[in-house]
């Protein structure tokens, strides 16, 4: 045999090698990829089952919410009148004394406790709003 | 003869090199990937973690409704008082 052969066959064995030597890491990084992605997947499913109920338990509360504040707000205007039933609800109301440039929904989450007792309007705090008689005319 | 020699030293200088190079992009590339999806998992792991109280939004809906109805009880009283 050749020179020439003898060095053509090392090199192949060299260059294939090389090749299975690579080709056994890459294996071996995808089969972590594997077993990563299967915890992905997991975690995926298990978000999924549990943000299921959100859309309809927020909209059950939004809609008992919506309700409750629909009667308050129509015995209010019953018992006062729109207008001052309006004033009382400003008065009280942190959102509703914003000023109108400034949008709500931008401020920061404070919850109840944090939030300031509104400063009463002057001449319109509830006490002086009198209650209207039902049985005026 | 002087060809298969040429031969040798083009597999052995170009061919070796450029294989090796391929495959150490493919190699880099499949382990960049597997940081990423350690990186996903960790974060998908928290927000499991973060997501347990959500099943507390049924038990939320009960109270909202059991309150909404208790209003609707009161509002009728108050109609009724003054």
């Amino acid at each position: 045999m050749s020179t020439a052969a003898l060095v053509t066959i090392i090199a192949a064995v060299v260059v294939v090698l090389v090749l299975a030597g690579f080709l056994l890491t890459i294996a071996r990084v995808l089969a972590g990829v594997n077993r990563t992605l299967g915890a992905v997947v997991g975690a995926v499913g298990t978000i999924a089952s549990k943000t299921q109920p959100v859309d309809s338990a927020v909209r059950s509360i939004d809609g008992n919410l919506a309700t409750a504040k629909e009667g308050l707000s129509a015995l209010l205007e019953k018992k006062v009148g729109a207008d001052a039933a309006a004033q009382l609800v400003a008065s009280v109301d942190p959102l509703a004394q914003a000023p109108p440039e400034e949008d709500p929904r931008s401020e920061p989450f404070a919850q109840p406790s944090d939030l300031a007792p509104s400063p009463p309007v002057p001449g319109r705090s509830a006490p002086s709003i009198r209650l209207r008689d039902d049985s005026e005319p | 003869m002087a060809l298969w020699w040429i031969g040798n030293v083009v597999l052995l200088v170009v061919i070796a090199p450029v294989v090796v190079f391929l495959l150490y992009g493919v190699l880099d590339a499949a382990r960049n990937v597997r940081r990423a999806l350690d990186d996903i998992a960790e974060v998908g792991t928290m927000m499991v973690a973060d997501l347990e109280p959500v099943t507390e939004l049924v038990e939320t809906d009960r109270y909202v409704s059991k309150t909404t109805e208790g209003l609707g009880r009161y509002g009728a009283a108050l109609d009724e008082i003054l």
